[in-house]
């Protein structure tokens, strides 16, 4: 039977680019993949324990579902530790290998770090929540291009405006909500 | 039926081309962003339908409806960024196209194939309303239940390597259908007292969390483009060389979108469960279906011809019985009934004028769709060689606005962020995004169909004739590959004069056993 991988999909990549980060750490002995595997079996486990606190009828499916799946999630806990200590056929360079063509373009640039990218994301959100979205999309996609692309201020600029101004145009022409913000009321755009 | 044929086509004035052409560009391009999808899109030109005579407003409202599913083809190619539920299957192996430098190729396979589709739709509406009435009323919940465990019993093949991870993110994205208020007891599941969650997690964030932001990390991680690899052909010739590919898969399109036609036929399923199944079907009949989710057009052309095609298998049953086959075909009803045009008899008497002024609506708004997304796709195709941290800025404030589009709550943002986080940690340990997603999307039918199967029939609606021949011929296709294997190997055992003492034979037949563990190994 043949089977397909999602667009994320890993071919084999024996001879993965040093360069590209994610190739990289997947070539390591694989602790993420093992708290991957460890978080797929503890979340239905987790559901399938408030299960039995529902009614029969509303517990049901929940639990038709829940429990293969926790069997399943063990079966792959287990081929990862296999995986992971070298039993077996699967070596740990197979898990989560990203594209290996990815390595042909960014093999000369350096992305930026996971912590790093974690707090940009956060401080997005947050900054949304406080000061709305028009607002943060400016100072955010000025930010991001200028000092993450490297792209110049003019530029920076004009782009953060044109998106800034879509959504706005979007908000006033078709009424699709747009979070104001906490603070948003205060700000002049 | 001719006379029809006439009145509909002295409805296609200049007015109500105009104002199709109008439904048309306005849903394209609220298509084109992500987390708005169709249903938005037939909204917003509701008010501007009731302002119009009934030809004209109904021919802006199919306008709109014909292309709902062009636009997101789009965002789904380019930056694995689907519009909508329908437009999931579309990144699974387009996007991968897009980063080996063929993204405008695969748009234009994509937009032709929705076209080609729509418009089979089309004429699929005039073949079937003669034989549509007794199927349709013949197929109830357990039917639809088990039609969709058929698409999750294809979910096994779709995905990363391991069947088991595979599975797993299935399963798990099943388990997540479950969040939010048990419809015939009102209990609430997994809500943790989140009001918001009480509706169960949305799908458009979960989706841009899952695809959009997860990508978008991923992005700034590696550094570079979308496209890691620079296209080898100008996007003149990826554009006829996309057109092309639609004919040269004829039977790949035709395929999905009769499927799509069927699957849009039965009331509530609708272009997110054909996707879906069109696309597992065209995996395991086409020749090239071991290449699927790396990068074939094959894939993109499978997802696209059956959406759009369900366009016209919806209008069945919606304006023979005033059953709507989708959210947006259900917007249409209420906006027809709300102009004086009833469904059901009168519709295929007094008012056939109107059934066929849709059906040229269908066809010529679908056309219109794709030539208009065909010639921005070039320019679009641009963006996907652009540095991805400039793009990541703008990317991640539209899938904010697109998150909290979907209902307002700030919650459906944080959900996004969630399942961004969860979306990387699936990209990056090999867990598949695809199988994930029709758990969840599947599942939340599935219990529904389950219970009302329950409360009509109890256990006894397993004795339905109609479940019975969708359960056999489920089987029938998941067993097909090894019943063809095992005919293969009996053809070869059954050709001895030129097959025996040949040892260039025996050793292809020996690849092809092979070959046939290997897969089943990958299993």
């Amino acid at each position: 039977m043949s089977r397909i991988s999602d667009d994320e999909a890993a071919p084999e990549t024996p001879s993965a680019d040093r360069s590209d980060p994610l190739q990289h750490e997947a070539a390591s002995p694989d602790l993420g993949a093992l708290i991957a595997a460890a978080g797929f079996l503890i979340i239905p486990l987790a559901m399938v324990a408030m299960a039995f606190a529902f009614n029969e009828e509303a517990r049901r499916l929940p639990l038709v579902v829940g429990v293969p799946l926790v069997v399943l999630a063990t079966l792959n806990l287990i081929g990862t530790v296999r995986r992971s200590f070298g039993v077996g056929a699967g070596a740990p360079s197979e898990v989560g290998a990203e594209n290996a063509a990815a390595s042909a373009m960014s093999a000369e640039q350096e992305g930026l770090g996971l912590p790093l990218i974690f707090v940009l994301l956060v401080a997005l959100v947050a900054a949304v929540w406080l000061f709305g979205l028009i607002g943060t999309s400016v100072v955010f996609i000025v930010l991001l291009t200028r000092f993450a692309a490297g792209l110049g201020w003019l530029r920076s600029l004009v782009l953060a405006i044109v998106v800034a101004g879509s959504l706005y145009a979007f908000d006033e022409l078709l009424n699709v909500p747009i979070h104001g913000g906490r603070l948003g009321a205060l700000l002049p755009f | 039926m001719f006379e029809g044929f006439v009145e509909g086509l002295r409805y296609l004035t200049v007015t109500t081309l105009l104002w199709m052409s109008f439904g048309v560009v306005v849903a394209t391009l609220i298509a084109v962003i992500p987390g708005l999808g169709g249903t938005f899109a037939i909204v917003v030109l509701l008010p501007f339908a009731f302002s119009l005579p009934t030809e004209s407003g109904l021919a802006l409202l199919m306008g709109g409806l014909a292309v709902i599913g062009t636009g997101n083809t789009i965002t789904s190619v380019l930056f694995g960024v689907p519009g909508s539920p329908t437009a999931v299957a579309t990144t699974f192996d387009g996007y991968p196209m897009a980063k080996k430098g063929e993204g405008t190729r695969a748009v234009a396979a994509g937009l032709t194939a929705s076209a080609v589709g729509g418009i089979i739709g089309a004429i699929a509406l005039v073949l079937m309303l003669p034989i549509m009435r007794p199927l349709v009323l013949s197929l109830g919940s357990p039917e639809f239940f088990v039609l969709i465990l058929a698409a999750l019993a294809f979910m096994g093949f779709v995905g990363s390597k391991s069947m088991t991870r595979s599975l797993t993110a299935g399963f798990l994205g099943l388990m997540l259908s479950f969040v939010g208020m048990e419809i015939s007891t009102g209990t609430t599941r997994y809500t943790f007292g989140q009001l918001f969650l009480w509706e169960g997690i949305h799908l458009v964030p979960l989706m841009i969390g899952l695809f959009a932001i997860a990508e978008v990390v991923v992005l700034l991680r590696r550094g570079g483009s979308i496209a890691v690899t620079p296209p080898t052909e100008a996007p003149g010739v990826q554009v006829r060389r996309g057109m092309f590919d639609v004919v040269r898969h004829w039977r790949t399109t035709l395929q999905s979108s009769i499927t799509g036609v069927l699957i849009g036929a039965a009331p509530g399923l609708g272009g997110s469960t054909a996707q879906f199944i069109a696309y597992t079907q065209a995996l395991k009949t086409s020749p090239n279906g071991a290449d699927f989710g790396t990068g074939t057009v094959e894939g993109v052309i499978a997802a696209d011809a059956a959406v759009n095609s369900t366009d016209g298998g919806s209008l069945v049953p919606s304006l023979a019985f005033g059953i709507p086959g989708s959210a947006p075909m259900a917007i249409i009803l209420a906006a027809m009934i709300s102009m004086g045009v009833q469904p059901g008899q009168e519709m295929l008497t007094d008012n056939i004028g109107l059934l066929w002024l849709f059906i040229f609506v269908l066809v010529l708004g679908n056309v219109l769709g794709a030539a208009i997304c065909l010639s921005v796709s070039g320019v679009l195709a641009k963006v996907t060689r652009v540095r991805g941290s400039a793009l990541a800025g703008p990317v991640l404030i539209v899938s904010v606005f697109g998150a909290y589009a979907t209902s307002g709550h700030y919650g459906d943002v944080l959900v996004a962020l969630l399942f961004g986080a969860v979306g990387y940690v699936m990209i990056r340990f090999d867990y598949s995004r695809a199988t994930f997603v029709i758990g969840f999307v599947l599942g939340i039918l599935l219990e529904r169909h389950y219970l009302l199967s329950m409360r009509l029939y109890g256990w006894g609606f397993l004795d339905r004739p109609g479940v019975r021949v969708i359960t056999v011929l489920t089987v029938l296709v998941i067993a097909f590959p090894a019943i063809k294997r095992l005919a293969l190997r009996r053809r070869g055992a059954a050709e001895p004069p030129i097959v025996a003492g040949d040892d260039q034979a025996t050793t292809s037949s020996d690849d092809g056993d092979t070959k046939s563990t290997s897969q089943m190994g990958e299993r």
